[in-house]
């Protein structure tokens, strides 16, 4: 490892060079008779979160005399950098999945075949089964990109333990943040000078922050994300931040500094071990909530004063390589990954939410602990790496200006003034 | 010539070596030379490769993080280099001394040298743990309240350079050979002279094993500007970058950023600071390296 990153680079450069030089030949294989057209596909996680994944593959084979498809799971800590290198290296799968995070990204790049011509063609497929903000999530200046593989809401999520030993009643739909906030203050306790638990997380994460930005009539970034100037620096973003990360700040403190939440483990085992009352966070948590022994429940994130409510679907897409070979055939792939059946199988023991109208009404009729985050659907907004291809720079910025704001070195307005003055810089 | 056919097989020989050199190294280098003057986002393909000229240098002059990650390296190498080497040559002369169970001791010191990097990283994360952490727990023994070691701007390359201490193993291995290479009869000679331990240190020892120390000291700097993996595991370059480590940035700007032309115009010149550093040494060598067999000439 000592040699580092220098001679990584140098390495991966030259896998490329060479792959690029190989992969002329090797596609020869096609067009002969009865040679059947040979496709990859890849997720991210564990090989035990891909089990659906592998027989989605094993039907689709299946049922595709023609086509042979093959399943390529990759760890979820590389993924980014192992696709991105592969799509160099023109040996990307065919079909391989984005989290709602890249969708631009990778659109940007040229990488992404649109699927407009051939859900056109298509008339034996709809893509009104699915939820219409998750398809409408998955479009990118008018083209669709992506079909779904399943979606995470942002809920609010709260320890039932914490809240039945002090004697507080669970959050409700009529929730303000402020009634949040006071609730967590009676849920945080001390022990001398040294908090034992905390009522709630307000931490650097901006998927949170944007709900309340958003419910205060703000966001870091103007609606195409072109500017930040006014926007990430805006007398109502400066307030809403103000007051936002005074929950984390101070003696009289609701929420676990970084410093707190480092020493406490992190903020999901914080919550695990009775330690953080109530989390804003996606439904994905859930699968490590039901391997620990804590007692939760969702709720709605809560609302402005006034009524306005907001949340982000987390979601992940299936999408066409398009410099793949065979897209006829990858589109026949993501449409039996993300169709009905499918979304049944990765459903049926309520791992996660069917991304089709049908199927997520038939949860909802029988499902109640999750209720509260499928009706956060209707809440939902783009943050701007959805929006814009500059996504990340107003991230980036914005976590900096957030994190100097926490650790007590610049006042929430020099931050975010400096902020938006570097992304606007670097934007241009 | 009458060794050419020898020759010939000796080249024979190294050849599955030089084939690795020019296709594993030379290659890729002299491909990311060519990038450090171009623009890449990797992603889209070798085709999509820009010629730019300088820009990446340029870019540079003005880069705020590029600035910052010079600091953070220089200082971990200007801390870090005359640190360890004092430090790894102190614990090899105590393991150079005829005790019994001796064998134990150097194993001990030399454990950690064998313990992967990313573990030995999450193993030190738990130990400078703020609250939790076997550091500041002995600190608060003695009264101290220790610092938040990786969560403070002001602490966390201060706690990496220190953790760096417990990773000598090498160098002492090293130190250790070095030390057991000089021959006894010196120091029978100096104590018949009435010269004491730090004369003997000082007249005998060091200049003995001058290689040595010079072999650590030219690997001590490479490694030091380039460290990389307890920065990328622990702190990931934070808090406020006070831990962005120049191959961190570099890494990130070619896998995070996607800008693989920058990021190699980076490396080259990473390449040439350390080349810089390491011909400085190799000059400067002739005044205090002093070689056994070179007396002769003299």
């Amino acid at each position: 490892m000592k040699k580092g990153s220098a001679s990584l680079v140098m390495m991966l450069i030259l896998v490329f060079v060479l792959s690029a030089c190989s992969s002329g030949g090797s596609n020869s294989a096609e067009g002969g008779k009865g040679e059947k057209v040979k496709l990859t596909f890849s997720v991210w996680g564990d090989v035990n979160s891909g089990a659906d994944e592998v027989k989605l593959a094993e039907e689709f084979n299946a049922a595709h005399p023609d086509i042979e498809v093959k399943f390529e799971p990759i760890p979820s800590e590389g993924y980014g950098t192992k696709l991105t290198t592969s799509l160099a290296a023109g040996q990307a799968p065919d079909v391989f999945l984005v989290g709602e995070g890249d969708y631009y990204k990778y659109v940007d790049k040229g990488v992404i075949e649109p699927l407009d011509d051939y859900l056109s063609k298509d008339t034996s497929f709809n893509l009104d089964i699915f939820q219409k903000d998750l398809i409408e999530n998955m479009k990118i200046e008018g083209k669709q990109y992506y079909l779904p593989k399943d979606f995470n809401p942002l809920a609010l999520w709260y320890n039932k333990r914490m809240f039945d030993e002090a004697g507080i009643p669970y959050p409700t739909d009529e929730w303000t943040w402020d009634d949040m906030i006071a609730t967590a203050q009676k849920l945080t306790k001390k022990d001398g000078n040294k908090y034992t638990q905390f009522g709630f997380n307000a931490g650097k994460w901006e998927y949170p922050i944007y709900t309340y930005l958003w419910d205060y009539g703000t966001d870091i970034a103007n609606e195409d994300g072109t500017a930040a100037e006014g926007y990430m620096n805006s007398e109502k973003t400066i307030a809403a931040m103000d007051k936002y990360v005074s929950w984390s700040q101070g003696d009289s403190r609701v929420s676990p500094t970084p410093l707190d939440s480092e020493t406490l483990g992190g903020d999901s085992s914080m919550f695990m071990t009775d330690k953080l009352a109530m989390m804003i966070t996606g439904r994905w948590i859930k699968g490590d909530l039901d391997k620990s022994d804590v007692q939760y429940g969702s709720a709605l994130i809560p609302q402005n004063t006034d009524g306005t409510r907001s949340s982000i679907i987390a979601s992940a897409g299936w999408a066409i390589n398009a410099a793949g070979k065979n897209k006829e055939a990858a589109y026949e792939l993501v449409k039996w990954l993300s169709g009905t059946d499918a979304q049944k199988l990765r459903s049926a023991n309520g791992k996660v939410l069917p991304a089709t109208v049908k199927e997520l009404d038939e949860v909802k009729a029988k499902e109640v602990a999750d209720k509260p985050v499928i009706e956060m659907m209707d809440y939902a907004k783009k943050p701007v790496t959805m929006r814009s291809t500059n996504g990340p720079v107003f991230v980036e910025e914005f976590t900096k200006a957030l994190e100097k704001v926490l650790l007590g070195k610049q006042d929430v307005k020099g931050a975010l003034d400096e902020a938006a003055k570097n992304v606007d810089s670097k934007i241009k | 010539m009458r060794n050419s056919k020898s020759e010939r097989a000796g080249y024979w020989f190294i050849l599955p070596w030089l084939v690795g050199l020019l296709l594993f190294t030379i290659g890729p280098m002299l491909f990311s030379l060519l990038l450090a003057f171009s623009k890449w986002d990797i992603i889209t393909g070798v085709q999509s490769i820009e010629w730019v000229g300088l820009d990446n240098f340029k870019t540079m002059f003005h880069d705020e993080l590029f600035y910052q990650s010079l600091k953070v390296t220089f200082i971990f190498a200007l801390v870090s280099v005359p640190l360890y080497q004092v430090a790894s040559l102190l614990i090899a002369l105590l393991l150079n001394m005829r005790n019994k169970g001796m064998k134990f001791f150097r194993l001990i010191y030399f454990m950690p040298s064998i313990i992967p990097a990313v573990a030995a990283s999450m193993m030190w994360i738990m130990i400078f743990n703020p609250e939790y952490g076997i550091l500041n727990r002995a600190l608060a023994l003695f009264g101290v309240q220790g610092p938040a070691w990786l969560q403070d701007p002001s602490y966390a390359l201060g706690a990496l350079i220190v953790m760096g201490l417990w990773g000598v193993g090498n160098t002492i291995i090293i130190y250790l050979s070095g030390l057991q290479g000089v021959p006894e009869e010196l120091y029978e000679a100096a104590n018949l002279d009435g010269a004491g331990p730090f004369q003997r240190f000082f007249n005998i020892t060091l200049p003995m094993i001058s290689p040595t120390v010079f072999f650590n000291v030219i690997m001590g700097i490479i490694g030091g500007f380039q460290y990389f993996t307890q920065a990328f595991v622990m702190t990931n370059g934070g808090p406020l970058n006070s831990t962005l480590f120049y191959n961190l940035y570099l890494y990130n700007k070619a896998f995070t950023d996607f800008e693989m032309g920058y990021a190699s115009a980076l490396s080259w010149v990473l390449f040439i600071i350390i080349l810089a550093f390491t011909l400085l040494v190799i000059r400067s060598s002739s005044m205090w390296v002093y070689y056994q067999g070179d007396n002769e000439k003299d």
